[in-house]
């Protein structure tokens, strides 16, 4: 069975983009996916033997930043994008234990769009060990690919919410993996289910 | 059911079993109806999937994936003629795409300047409602003096049905208005329960939020004097072009009875029975509350403070007035800023 390591994620201020087509507007993911930790772990650590996830707890409160990128060959901006920000926010990481790499106690690492603008600095903190996971049914609180739901003990049930999570299988190119999206019913650790669901 | 029938005096009985038959037989017959003319709009539009919600999900997506569903990969390229902009899509949705425009004044709206648009969704929770109801049946047996009200008093389908009836008829009168109140060119009916309304400023919501007050009162009066009503409305307004799924994230967990978010300016929720309270508030000194929205949207922090401040209480006596009354300062806020347009 697998163990995790719980860290404590803080950061003043986050932008988790979803993928959007268009708009002005780029709205940001309310949880913290497989793919925007894990791959930031991967880069930090230099391991791909990596596998981690998130919460935020409480969900965070939003803002907005306008920014408009500049064309590089002219200098002028042409459309402003309206970006939501996660403030303030508070969260729990989960990474599958893996004994070949030495998590330390306490770490920075950056997540997430705009790292350029002062966005995405996160500060983990090391919380414990989990090594008895209680499971039960409920409702996921975050996005795990399919392939790796076993590395997070997660069982599907009739009700799913599917969607697709980047994964890099290379410096250039990707894959577009089926996931679990938050929402779905399945059977897991209770810390990767929505609390207010497993409470009643 | 066989209870409360027996209570009603015999000449009525036969008309109110008539209704109750038709109740049911209008309300299976306009569902069965509803249905059939989607599955043959589906299968006009080849968009039918019979026994599946979702597409075929492969397990692995090579780039590109489709830009608007992100579920299914790209096979087909839409180059816009006017902006040049290309667009990667799938053939679910490349065949939405080609089957033209429903939303047809929504479209046009989005080529004006400025505009700015309220979606409006009026929600019933049915847990709710049977809760509402039998609480509601109590109060009726103990008020005819029938001994054991909490025991007789039973919500079953018949009178869910007759419910329906009023609801739908509700509904069918909050669009009439909508259209009489704003003009048919400004209103676009989305479902039965969902409108998006094009304004020219946030104070046309009052009108919205009047409209909805006074259906209310007519059709179910009774809901004001619950702690939590059944029947809920949200309003979420931004500029036109706002991405829709943000509205709806909004639109589809209303958190009280009245719901209004202004996007990036303020939200506000209230309880039903206090809406004709906030309707009521006289907001004189115009030039003051103008002054007092603009700087909530520097700080509310600072609008706080100006309230109580000596000005404040000079200029804002009925916002002092409403928080005597138990309103919520953001709430009042976010008012002010609707009324100010």
């Amino acid at each position: 069975m697998p163990e995790y390591l719980q860290y404590a994620l803080e950061s003043e201020a986050l932008i988790l983009g979803e993928r959007i087509k268009g708009g002005v507007f780029r709205p940001s993911c309310k949880t913290l996916r497989w793919s925007t930790i894990t791959m930031a772990l991967r880069k930090f650590f230099g391991s791909k033997d990596i596998h981690a996830v998130g919460i935020f707890e409480p969900e965070p409160e939003t803002s907005y930043f306008v920014y408009s990128p500049a064309e590089r060959a002219t200098g002028i901006s042409k459309i402003p994008l309206q970006v939501e920000v996660l403030n303030d926010v508070k969260g729990k990481v989960y990474i599958v234990k893996n004994d070949e790499i030495n998590f330390p106690e306490e770490f920075e690492i950056f997540l997430g769009a705009l790292i350029s603008k002062g966005f995405g600095r996160c500060n983990l903190e090391y919380e414990g060990e989990i090594n008895n996971i209680e499971r039960t049914e409920g409702i996921l609180n975050t996005r795990i690919p399919i392939k790796y739901k076993d590395k997070f003990l997660i069982e599907e049930r009739d009700k799913s919410v599917y969607g697709y999570l980047f994964e890099p299988t290379s410096e250039t190119s990707g894959i577009y993996i089926k996931s679990l999206f938050e929402g779905s019913e399945v059977v897991g650790p209770k810390f990767l289910l929505r609390r207010e669901e497993w409470m009643k | 059911m066989k209870q409360v029938m027996d209570q009603i005096p015999k000449d009525r009985k036969k008309e109110a079993e008539k209704r109750i038959r038709m109740g049911y037989k209008r309300t299976l017959e306009e569902l069965t109806e509803k249905w059939e003319r989607k599955i043959k709009e589906e299968k006009m539009s080849g968009l039918l999937r019979e026994g599946a919600e979702y597409v075929e999900l492969f397990p692995v997506i090579k780039p590109p994936i489709c830009e608007i569903c992100q579920m299914a990969p790209a096979e087909y390229t839409r180059i816009d003629g006017e902006s040049g902009v290309k667009e990667e899509l799938c053939k679910y949705c490349w065949k939405i795409q080609e089957g033209g425009e429903r939303l047809t004044k929504l479209a046009e709206w989005t080529y004006e300047e400025g505009i700015k648009t309220a979606w409006l969704k009026v929600s019933l929770d049915f847990d709710k409602l049977t809760e509402t109801l039998k609480q509601l049946y109590i109060e009726y047996l103990k008020w005819l003096g029938i001994p054991d009200p909490e025991g007789k008093a039973e919500i079953r389908f018949s009178v869910l049905s007759e419910f329906q009836l009023d609801y739908d008829s509700f509904l069918n009168q909050l669009e009439e208005e909508m259209v009489s109140k704003f003009g048919d060119e400004n209103v676009e009916q989305i479902l039965d329960d969902f409108f998006c309304v094009k304004i020219d400023n946030l104070s046309e919501i009052v009108k919205i939020l009047s409209i909805y007050k006074e259906l209310i009162e007519s059709y179910f009066p009774k809901f004001k004097e619950t702690e939590e009503s059944p029947i809920k409305m949200v309003i979420s307004c931004s500029h036109v072009k706002f991405p829709f799924f943000e509205h709806w994230r909004y639109l589809k967990n209303p958190e009280d009875d009245v719901n209004v978010m202004l996007v990036g300016s303020g939200k506000m929720k209230i309880e039903l029975r206090r809406l004709g309270d906030l309707l009521d508030l006289e907001l004189a000194n115009k030039t003051a509350i103008e002054k007092l929205a603009r700087m909530a949207d520097v700080s509310e922090d600072l609008a706080f403070m100006q309230i109580f401040s000596e000005e404040g209480i000079k200029n804002h006596p009925e916002l002092q007035e409403a928080l005597k009354k138990g309103f919520n300062l953001r709430d009042l806020l976010t008012y002010v800023k609707i009324k100010s347009g």
